[in-house]
């Protein structure tokens, strides 16, 4: 029956306001959808005050929900509880080979076409592609030269939280080669698209065991993903350095975290807020 | 022992239409029938005698013969598989979240009630509906902290929501009991049977109670108020609180000084943080609810709205499971949570609306009417059985208050093996997992299964002749 692991997730988001806010809008992602090798057991989404939860697909197929509250509220909390099943990723060998000419034919292009453009927080100015070119020189797999983008990101740039926020744009980040897996993230999708090899953004969660080491394992977590010909999309995560193996819990995917935000949203009232986040993976 | 039993067109927990039986009853059934009759026999009265000894027993209102009776205990299990089991579990932890949010709802903005998809008039007009506890915030934005939710499986094989008891569910004290006295007169039938535990139900209870403590202190003083030895749950009030650890409190116990609870003690009074109540709302503060109450405590829901004191459940949380709120589940799981329910109701008329009410009328003697706030199989017409009197009196009733109906019709409920004096014989069951809602939900693996004893029946509550199971769920 089941080969995979199981997960199971809880991340909470409160926000604390020092005088009542209205007009609260807010759209969520934190319901995946269904991925090869991804299922959702059970998925939960719970928004206090208590409102109206209505749920749509993106453009990405990503399930989004969204509320208002219009009346003035001092607190507002979201929590997700997520079941989840993975399968053990498998890439193949003729996948880890495939040069350029796989994924430049009409049905793949079809796919990925988005997913070469420039994005909310994803270009690729001349001293990018110039990177890209650099990196990549002498690599013909499509895949090799991904991982060979990813791995100079995990050595050269610094993981330093605080030095970032939500909305820092590849540019910053590339120029300052500091920031969180969010950057990281953008940095190697814009190296990509530079590189012409289809990427896009994943956000979620990893499993690292109950004492997890790795950066992103008791908070959410963002990795890349690219197109190979026959797997579809394959994780790579230039924080850790690593593939995107079994261990990592996708809710959703976009061309950035633009796409994907797990909460966004905008209310009226006072800028003098206070948010909490707290997110646990466990096995099930 | 499984001689001449028959599954007799209806769905069988453990046999197949053609007589076979499910594979995961299999080992289960070859195990029961190597034990011989007479062996078999010893082993029941067995368990009998082990039930009333312990005084595992529950109290009948209305009955002059004694106040004191065993819940009759079959010792043939219900078996539930994992996949199974994991359906229910996510549909139930789906209901309970989309209740408490209805609860928060209705006891703050009333959204739901003015985008009219509940009709404000349904909860205003229920019964256990407590206006006085509008935005007050309970600790956690819980309410319904343990509720115990009845399941049936119909013909198809499909299981449904029959009703959720969100103010003080018993029975959870039998879960924990039936399988300690399976384990001894059966050891060999349950040992490697892969049947997950169940023991950890007054842990999980108690650790919500210290989740709900309003002073979040280490070691909060947690209290179990029982309406007394009268109550027809009193057992299952002193064995959950000797489970747990805690002071079993009679409302005279407990004063209230300055906004506080005390308990008092013979070392003097001692601040109670939280509170399990075994108590109706009506009863428990007199102050507030009725006054005639000597049960209660003067004062404690002042102490409760003043955020001094936990309790669990909440006050005002049979507005939740009023039945005819229940209709309007599946919706508030839509609106609250996005979502379509895992767990589908039972089809329900409203009496109190006019096309439902007519068919009620015409059809009383193919459905089943409940009363809208009573429990426990009072105040209810089996359409099919009931007499020409019975009907007419409901008929009467029906036409004189329809909001207080509502009809459903007839289940074919699910059938397990049952002992009978005749042998092996289907009967028909319900089930009620218990859920807790703290930090997380938790559901103890399976629930109590009860069974309607007489042939035919289909009432199982334990007030009106029902028996009881252990229920087996296995792992993965």
């Amino acid at each position: 029956m089941s080969t995979g692991p199981r997960y199971q997730i809880r991340h909470r988001t409160r926000f604390d306001y020092v005088t009542p806010v209205t007009q609260s809008n807010n759209t969520l992602h934190l319901q995946p959808p269904t991925f090869p090798l991804q299922r959702t057991l059970s998925s939960l989404v719970r928004v206090l005050p208590a409102t109206r939860l209505t749920r749509f697909q993106d453009l990405y197929d990503n399930p989004t929900h969204h509320f208002e509250i219009t009346k003035p509220h001092l607190s507002l909390e979201i929590d997700s509880q997520l079941k989840v099943e993975n399968l053990p990723l498998v890439i193949l060998d003729s996948d880890l080979e495939a040069g350029f000419d796989a994924i430049n034919v009409p049905e793949v292009r079809d796919i990925t076409w988005s997913f070469l453009q420039p994005s909310r927080y994803v270009s690729f100015p001349p001293p990018i592609w110039r990177t890209a070119v650099d990196l990549t020189k002498g690599i013909t797999p499509v895949f090799e030269q991904a991982r060979t983008i990813s791995n100079w990101i995990h050595e050269n740039f610094t993981y330093q939280p605080e030095s970032t926020h939500v909305h820092t744009h590849l540019e910053e980040v590339y120029e300052t080669r500091a920031g969180v897996c969010q950057d990281f993230t953008h940095v190697l999708i814009g190296l990509c698209r530079a590189a012409a090899i289809p990427a896009r953004y994943a956000s979620g969660y990893l499993y690292n065991g109950p004492r997890g080491t790795l950066i992103g394992s008791q908070a959410s977590h963002a990795w890349a993903e690219v197109y190979l010909p026959k797997s579809g999309w394959v994780g790579l995560d230039p924080t850790n350095g690593t593939i995107a193996d079994e261990r990592y819990i996708k809710a959703a995917v976009g061309r950035d975290y633009d796409d994907v935000a797990p909460i966004k949203g905008s209310y009226v009232g006072t800028a003098h807020a206070r948010m909490q986040v707290d997110v646990q993976v466990e096995l099930a | 022992m499984f001689e001449g039993y028959g599954t007799d067109n209806f769905y069988d927990e453990m046999f197949l239409p053609d007589g076979s039986p499910r594979p995961f009853c299999q080992t289960l059934i070859e195990r029961f029938s190597r034990i011989p009759e007479e062996d078999f026999a010893t082993r029941r009265a067995a368990c009998d005698a082990h039930f009333l000894r312990h005084g595992i027993t529950f109290n009948v209102y209305h009955d002059q013969k004694g106040t004191e009776r065993i819940f009759p205990f079959d010792p043939m299990p219900r078996v539930i598989p994992a996949n199974e089991w994991d359906h229910i579990e996510a549909g139930l932890t789906q209901r309970i979240t989309a209740l408490n949010l209805f609860l928060h709802d209705v006891y703050h903005d009333q959204q739901i009630l003015r985008d009219g998809v509940v009709p404000a008039s349904l909860v205003e007009g229920a019964a256990h509906y407590r206006p006085e506890f509008r935005h007050v915030d309970v600790p956690g934005d819980i309410y319904i902290h343990i509720c115990g939710t009845d399941l049936v499986r119909g013909g198809d094989g499909e299981y449904y929501v029959l009703e959720d008891n969100g103010r003080c569910p018993s029975g959870a004290s039998y879960l924990l009991e039936n399988r300690n006295a399976l384990k001894r007169a059966f050891p060999t039938v349950f040992e490697g049977a892969g049947v997950r535990p169940v023991q950890s139900y007054p842990e999980d209870l108690l650790e919500m109670l210290h989740y709900i403590s309003p002073h979040r202190e280490i070691d909060p003083v947690c209290v179990l108020l029982t309406p007394g030895c009268f109550n027809s749950a009193y057992f299952e009030h002193c064995y959950l609180a000797r489970q747990m650890g805690i002071p079993i409190v009679e409302g005279r116990d407990l004063v209230v000084r300055d906004q506080f609870v005390y308990m008092r003690t013979t070392q003097g009074l001692v601040r109670v943080d939280v509170i399990y109540r075994r108590i109706d709302d009506d009863f428990i503060d007199p102050l507030v609810f009725r006054k005639d109450s000597v049960l209660g405590v003067p004062g404690l829901m002042g102490a409760y709205r003043a955020g001094n004191v936990g309790l669990a459940n909440a006050v005002g949380t049979g507005v939740a499971d009023d039945k005819a709120v229940y209709h309007y589940v599946p919706k508030m799981i839509d609106y609250y949570l996005g979502q379509d329910p895992i767990l589908p109701n039972v089809p329900t008329y409203l009496a109190a609306e006019e096309d439902d009410r007519k068919y009620i009328l015409e059809h009383l003697d193919e459905l089943v009417v409940k009363s809208t706030n009573e429990s426990g199989g009072y105040g209810m017409l089996m359409g099919p059985s009931a007499s020409k009197k019975e009907i007419e009196e409901f008929h009467a009733k029906i036409t004189a208050e329809p909001a207080n109906f509502i009809a459903q019709p007839v289940l074919s409920l699910s059938r397990c093996p049952t002992w009978t004096d005749g042998g092996m014989r289907g009967r028909h069951i319900d089930l009620r997992p218990y859920i807790i809602y703290g930090r997380d939900v938790r559901i103890v693996p399976g629930g109590l299964t009860r069974v309607a004893l007489k042939e035919g029946s289909l009432v199982v509550n334990s007030s009106q002749g029902g028996g009881s199971k252990d229920t087996w769920v296995l792992s993965h």
